[in-house]
């Protein structure tokens, strides 16, 4: 998703504050941001594919960053290893350390988490100088030290997800006891409606945002086509 | 033009009648000591109330003084900290407990329905 940042936190306020007497602007703009970190963590509907991660020589983790002021990276979902020339091949992820770390002077085949959300580990690691590199895809989050007014939140924010952070916003606002605002039946509703959403969108990224299939055959029944090519 | 703290005590002195500097019934001291205790009030019903004044990773109520602040404390007369939908509230507190003191020209009925006041300003609709 190209990233262009024309909104601001100013802009869901817009729509929230009128539905909250009583409230503080500044606490509503800090649940509005909890929102959309809840949102997007949980969806991981805003993803940035980072290319030519450089792979290191040695059992060495690899910080993955979209080197963007205005993002953190909250999940790494998918790595491939290659270059221009050959291609790119769709690394393994492993559930954890492997049995034996161990390197090797060909490709890696898997990849695993050393530090939660943006570090791993390649296994079996390069040993020497690689003509490969990483291609990392990665979910956003915003990044939290946004201002109210500062145009620093995508465009999907308003485009695309925002019933979404307008519900997420509401219901965290409506779930505060004892304030002239508090309904916490409303808020759950709208709970209720956030996680749905958030699902929603969810399905949305796993399906490529156009609807493309999202299966393969399992690695036990696999055909002798997939053997061949992979 | 900002309100200022200092302007919570002068349209309280309008609500207890009393305005004439050379006779002031009560002190400035006084009613901003209520008017600490009502930030305080204030700050344990609607903790957001101060939201702005985080400061190092706590809740900061202002501290009120005449002259000289010191340390963490805020000199009545800056810029009124807090959100303007306080304000008519913490006008109510002071004069509400102003008026708790002031006996020889009070009722208690009005004092009561003041502090009621402060109370439904800044929890009820």
């Amino acid at each position: 998703m190209a990233t262009e940042y024309t909104e601001s936190i100013e802009n869901v306020l817009k729509d929230t504050i009128p539905q909250l007497p009583g409230a503080i602007r500044s606490v509503v703009a800090r649940e509005c941001r909890l929102a959309m970190r809840e949102f997007f963590e949980k969806s991981l509907a805003w993803i940035v594919t980072v290319e030519n991660v450089a792979i290191p020589d040695g059992d060495s983790a690899i910080q993955i960053t979209d080197s963007d002021d205005n993002t953190e990276v909250i999940a790494i979902m998918d790595v491939k290893i290659g270059n221009a020339t050959d291609g790119y091949t769709t690394l393994q992820p492993l559930g954890g350390v492997p049995d034996k770390i161990e390197g090797s002077e060909s490709r890696s085949y898997g990849w695993y988490v050393t530090s939660n959300p943006d570090e791993l580990k390649l296994h079996p690691y390069n040993e020497g100088v690689s003509g490969d590199d990483l291609r990392v895809t990665v979910g956003l989050i915003p990044a939290f030290d946004t201002s109210l007014t500062e145009t620093d939140l995508p465009r999907q924010i308003t485009l695309k997800f925002y019933d979404a952070i307008l519900n997420g916003t509401l219901s965290r606002m409506y779930m505060h006891p004892s304030k002239p605002y508090s309904q916490p039946m409303l808020g759950t509703q709208l709970r209720h409606n956030f996680l749905r959403q958030i699902g929603y969108y969810a399905a949305q990224r796993k399906k490529g945002f156009n609807n493309s299939q999202n299966w393969s055959f399992p690695k036990g029944w696999t055909t002798r086509l997939r053997q061949r090519y992979g | 033009m900002a309100k200022s703290y200092q302007d919570v005590i002068s349209e309280a002195r309008v609500l207890l009648q009393d305005t004439d500097s050379d006779s002031y019934r009560n002190t400035e001291t006084n009613l901003l000591a209520m008017l600490n205790r009502g930030l305080q009030a204030l700050a344990r019903i609607r903790p957001d109330a101060c939201y702005d004044l985080y400061s190092a990773n706590s809740l900061e109520v202002p501290e009120l003084v005449e002259s000289s602040p010191g340390a963490g404390q805020t000199i009545y007369t800056a810029d009124f900290g807090l959100e303007m939908q306080f304000f008519n509230a913490l006008v109510h507190y002071v004069t509400g407990m102003a008026e708790i003191v002031d006996d020889e020209y009070t009722e208690d009925g009005r004092a009561a329905m003041l502090l009621n006041q402060f109370k439904m300003n800044v929890l009820g609709m």
